[in-house]
């Protein structure tokens, strides 16, 4: 038994919600009490500290995705031979950096001593940043002065990836160094990429659903430009190392959106009709940002098909037809369909849908 | 015994306001000669329709003020529309000090005034601003199947020009109910 002081026992409860442990609401309620003027951490909690995110990291990971028996391609960029969980391939890199305990140590503190973040170092920081953004909506029902948790967490690639409607708000830019999304390509850092994919699945499904109530259209537009550039920049990294199959994600979420054919108004219901044409217009170009990204998929599967069995890379390309048919010719025209109406002159008759969904999980 | 004093300001505010509105559309059309020479028979049946034509852009203002211009090139259609107007608001407060000369009351009265005067002008301005947008809209909706036409036109213009360049073009039949074109060529 590891007794530990006031101050330290708030860094193990964040710690604990940030890995999921336990709920954010449940940890904003400990952290919600004044915080001891001692802020310092014995050896014995640095050590419990450590412990809590090297058991609960991949727990996570199991939790969002990593339980899924799955098929990738391998590191030769060839299919592995059989569906398998994520713990039995090679174990996810998860070392933290110093930043790790440095953010979780400012937000125990729950004061904004923001001087400067300290950046991702190690693909563990950025599972941190992309876990911690599920703190951000209640993050921002307890504490109202919190900006530089938003701030702290659009430092990371793989939080934009997942979370691009609320990193959007912060009017920051998503990290434009292509090494830094390359990164995730490469073994071992895409065993993450891999695992979450179905978190990132469900994620740009809520993303996607939630446009129908942006009311806003410079938020849409924010929202629209960000999913763009982090869509872009994913899908180059992709294309460039021959991982397309860490791209699954956009074109399974465009499945469950798309299954049935869906009226441009599930994306822009809410775009208000006394706004300005040009500001109506402009906003339901962005709310297409995520269909529109969905032709760079329809193209590789086009080359896919393209390729004969004596070619090089002809497995590979099987499977990655297979990763496309969730999709499919008919959802894909249900896309475009959408697309095409949302990219039209707007009118003032709003009506309002709902985006079909099938398979919800 | 304190006397008390009536403090009143007055104000008047005016603003220049540059009211913008536009959207974007586009004149499509099938793609059967290459791009100059579309661009050429779309100048053509812009240049019928009261467009002037310059600079690989064809322009028309309309009586409310709505411009519309086409890119022949890639046949995208901005319709725009932009006033300049003036707005003007004046009022007064007034309110009570025991000091003649109270300045803190006198800011704080020419403050609130000030602020309503600008909300005042604001909310006309929004009003102008929707009625300007409204316009547009409507501007558009008329715009559109006209632009729908030209694009029709333009296509059919072209597959006539395509006609006479396999052999002698007999005849051009349309049906006005369903748009169809039968064009009859002797090889």
């Amino acid at each position: 038994m590891i007794e530990v002081g006031a101050f330290e026992g708030r860094v193990l409860v964040t710690a604990r919600a940030v890995v999921g442990a336990i709920p954010w609401e449940r940890a904003l309620e400990t952290l919600a009490a004044p915080c001891p003027r001692l802020t310092r951490m014995s050896p014995e909690a640095l050590h419990l500290l450590d412990r809590t995110m090297a058991i609960g990291l991949p727990l996570t990971l199991a939790r969002r995705g990593a339980w899924q028996r799955d098929r990738f391609l391998g590191d030769d960029g060839v299919p592995e031979p059989a569906a398998r969980r994520g713990w039995e391939r090679s174990p996810p890199p998860l070392e933290l950096s110093r930043a790790t305990s440095t953010w979780i140590l400012a937000l125990a503190r729950g004061t904004p001593a923001w001087t400067g973040a300290e950046p991702p170092r190690t693909a563990g920081d950025e599972l941190v940043l992309y876990l911690l953004c599920d703190a951000l909506a209640p993050l921002a029902r307890h504490v109202t002065e919190t900006p530089w948790v938003p701030q702290l967490c659009a430092l990371g690639t793989l939080a934009w990836l997942g979370h691009s409607d609320v990193l959007a708000g912060t009017r920051l830019s998503p990290p434009d160094d292509p090494a830094r999304w390359a990164a995730w390509m490469a073994p071992p850092a895409a065993r993450i990429a891999e695992a979450l994919q179905p978190d990132l699945a469900r994620r740009w499904v809520a993303i996607e659903r939630a446009k129908r109530d942006v009311a806003d259209p410079s938020q849409m537009v924010a929202l629209g430009t960000a999913q763009e550039a982090v869509l872009g920049a994913w899908f180059d990294a992709c294309e460039r190392s021959g991982r397309r199959d860490l791209a699954r994600f956009a074109t399974n979420a465009a499945a469950r959106l798309v299954a049935r054919p869906v009226p441009a108004h599930a994306w822009a219901a809410s775009l208000p009709a006394q706004a300005t044409l040009a500001s109506r217009q402009a906003a339901r170009i962005s709310a297409g940002a995520f269909l529109r990204a969905l032709e760079r998929p329809a193209r590789w599967d086009r080359e896919h098909r393209a390729r004969r069995h004596f070619d090089d890379g002809y497995a590979a390309a099987q499977l990655l037809l297979r990763d496309f048919e969730a999709l499919g010719p008919a959802r894909l025209a249900h896309a475009r369909s959408a697309l095409a109406e949302l990219e039209r002159p707007p009118t003032a008759h709003a009506q309002a849908y709902t985006i079909g969904m099938e398979n919800e999980p | 015994m304190s006397r008390v004093y009536t403090i009143a300001v007055s104000e008047k505010v005016r603003r220049v306001v540059h009211l913008t509105d536009q959207v974007g559309t586009r004149v499509d059309w099938l793609e059967i000669l290459p791009p100059e020479e579309m661009a050429g028979l779309l100048a053509r049946e812009l240049a019928a329709r009261g467009f002037s034509v310059a600079d690989g852009r064809a322009l028309r203002v309309e009586p409310d003020g709505v411009a519309i211009e086409v890119e022949l090139a890639t046949g995208r259609v901005v319709l725009g529309i932009a006033h300049d107007r003036a707005y003007e608001a004046e009022g007064a407060r007034t309110g009570r000090s025991e000091r003649r000369d109270d300045v803190a009351l006198a800011k704080r009265l020419d403050r609130e005034l000030r602020t309503a005067l600008e909300d005042s002008i604001a909310r006309e301005r929004d009003e102008d601003q929707t009625e300007l947008t409204q316009a547009l809209e409507k501007r558009l909706a008329e715009v559109q199947p006209e632009l729908d036409r030209v694009g029709t036109e333009v296509t059919k213009a072209a597959l006539v020009a395509k006609a006479r360049r396999l052999g002698e073009v007999r005849s051009v039949e349309e049906d006005p109910s369903t748009g169809a074109v039968r064009i009859t060529v002797g090889l």
